[in-house]
């Protein structure tokens, strides 16, 4: 309940100030707009029905592109962690890929994959899967030496191995990895609207600037925001509720 | 009491990192019989756990010969204790102590039954549901005890068990072991570097000494199986504890 009135507090004060902001500074609307213009942006955006679809597609996009990328992350990084030719045979690509700005080959993407779904997905995926695949490789590496060699004692089979010791004692790298992939999961699904699509969040952004709907364009930036907010809240609730 | 294992000639050496040679064991030889407890007592470094880890099968790599009268199978004849529980904290006590168990695919009813009567004995019964991180040390010690004990192996071995404890749990889990061995009868073979310990719990102690190590002497305790807390205080407990202190030195 503190926690609720806390919360309410924040967002009373950054709307009051700007407000006040907007009306001293006598800001420009095209600028920036007054809070309750945005407010009355977004209740149309609800009302008459169009967020639904825009929020529906880009939630679906960040949910299967988070998923899919974290698969692939986790595989590679157990690959890359078990075998150590293929650790050292992939260790400069993966330098390259951590070094360098993963949103630069946007642009290519679309070329390649067109104005397609596809080079959303690629793009996403590419965010998603690299913290995965370091958190996986951090979290095998906690696993005790002594208990390693009781599942070497025990016999225990790979895939049992990895069931019942290894992904239990990565968990914790593992979701702390998925706090930074949620977050590049949505940042890529945005982007790649932003870049090719005609639907979504990163669509109505694009629509509010062309067409000089401000409100419309921070209505949608607040949106995104929420969703972003979201997707970490869940993974941090996993977190907590593991601890219980 | 039949043969169950004969170390021979067995020698090892390590190539560091910079690629020196280190000889951790040369020329070991040691008879375990099935149903004894033998303690290895030596200076740190010795090669004792390098001993153990050849036994349990976990390092092929070394010279001399390893006989068993009957080979161990692999995941159930060989259960060991580490100096620290290495408890899976994730798991409750129960499902820790099973996890051998479970990883031969056995979940009959006597496996269970197994499981309940080794907390039983070591006085976990009533904390089969916790947590390890509910435990004391000590009470951690003795479910990783329950748990190599879970399958059955033909033989334990203990690396420094009671060394993490204080002295007054480490005590009680001698008392303990005493009693695990008097129900189960396993063959157990024991790092240690207390006298006090080789003497109270082993039936023979085997003396290493310095690098390379070496089995330098092996002593048969002149004390009766039947062993309690009274029994540190005989005259033949000190005795026999001071001539293993002199040899270490
Ligand atoms: N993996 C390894 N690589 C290189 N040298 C090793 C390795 N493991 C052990 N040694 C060396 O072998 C020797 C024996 O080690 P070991 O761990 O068996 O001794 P220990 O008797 O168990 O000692 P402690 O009583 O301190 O546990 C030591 O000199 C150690 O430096
Ligand atoms: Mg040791």
């Amino acid at each position: 309940m503190s926690r609720l009135l806390r919360t309410l507090g924040y967002v009373a004060v950054i709307v009051g100030g700007w407000s006040l902001y907007v009306r001293v500074a006598d800001v420009p609307a095209y600028l920036l707009p007054a809070p309750e213009e945005v407010l009355g942006a977004l209740a149309t955006l609800v009302g008459e029905g169009e967020l639904r679809p825009h929020l529906s597609y880009t939630a679906r996009n960040i949910v299967l592109g988070f998923a899919g990328g974290s698969l692939i992350g986790i595989a590679l990084g157990w690959g890359l962690w078990s075998s150590r030719l293929l650790r050292e045979l992939l260790n400069p690509y993966l330098v390259l890929l951590q070094a360098a700005p993963k949103i630069a080959v946007a642009p290519l993407l679309v070329l390649w994959f067109g104005l397609s779904l596809t080079s959303q997905y690629v793009l996403i995926l590419l965010l998603v899967f690299f913290p995965m695949m370091a958190a996986t490789m951090m979290g095998l590496r906690d696993v005790p030496a002594d208990v390693a060699t009781l599942g070497r004692l025990l016999n225990l089979s790979r895939p049992r191995y990895l069931f019942t010791i290894q992904i239990p004692a990565a968990t914790p790298a593992l979701l702390a990895g998925a706090k930074i992939a949620v977050i590049d999961a949505m940042t890529g699904a945005f982007l790649a609207e932003y870049l090719s699509a005609q639907r979504g969040l990163g669509y109505l952004m694009i629509l509010g600037n062309t067409s000089n709907d401000t409100p419309l364009l921070i209505a949608a930036v607040l949106v995104t925001v929420l969703v972003g907010l979201t997707g970490f809240g869940l993974v941090s609730l996993v977190e907590k509720l593991r601890r219980i | 009491m039949g043969e169950l294992l004969s170390v021979r000639e067995v020698g090892k050496t390590y190539t560091g990192a910079k690629g020196q040679q280190v000889t951790a064991l040369a020329d070991v030889d040691l008879d375990v019989a099935e149903g004894e407890v033998v303690a290895l007592i030596g200076p740190s470094g010795c090669g004792k756990s390098t001993l153990l880890r050849m036994i349990a099968g976990l390092d092929g790599a070394f010279d001399g010969e390893l006989t068993w009268t009957k080979p161990p199978r692999p995941g159930k004849d060989i259960g060991f204790v580490f100096q620290e529980p290495a408890l899976l904290p994730w798991r409750s006590v129960e499902r820790n102590v099973s996890l051998g168990l479970e990883a031969l695919r056995d979940n009959s009813s006597e496996a269970r039954q197994r499981v309940r009567d080794l907390l039983e004995l070591v006085g976990l019964a009533d904390f089969a549901q916790c947590f390890p991180k509910e435990l004391s040390g000590g009470m951690r010690q003795r479910a990783a005890i329950a748990r190599a004990l879970a399958y059955d192996p033909r033989i334990l071995l203990m690396d420094e068990p009671f060394g993490a404890l204080d002295a007054i749990t480490r005590d009680r889990l001698h008392d303990d072991l005493l009693r695990i061995w008097e129900a189960t009868r396993k063959t157990i073979i024991l790092v240690t570097h207390s006298v006090e310990e080789a003497t109270y719990l082993a039936d023979r102690v085997a003396v290493m000494s310095a690098r390379p190590g070496r089995i330098k002497a092996v002593h048969h305790v002149p004390l009766d199986r039947d062993r309690d807390p009274s029994t540190r205080r005989l005259p033949q407990f000190a005795e026999f504890a001071g001539m293993l202190r002199q040899e270490l030195e």
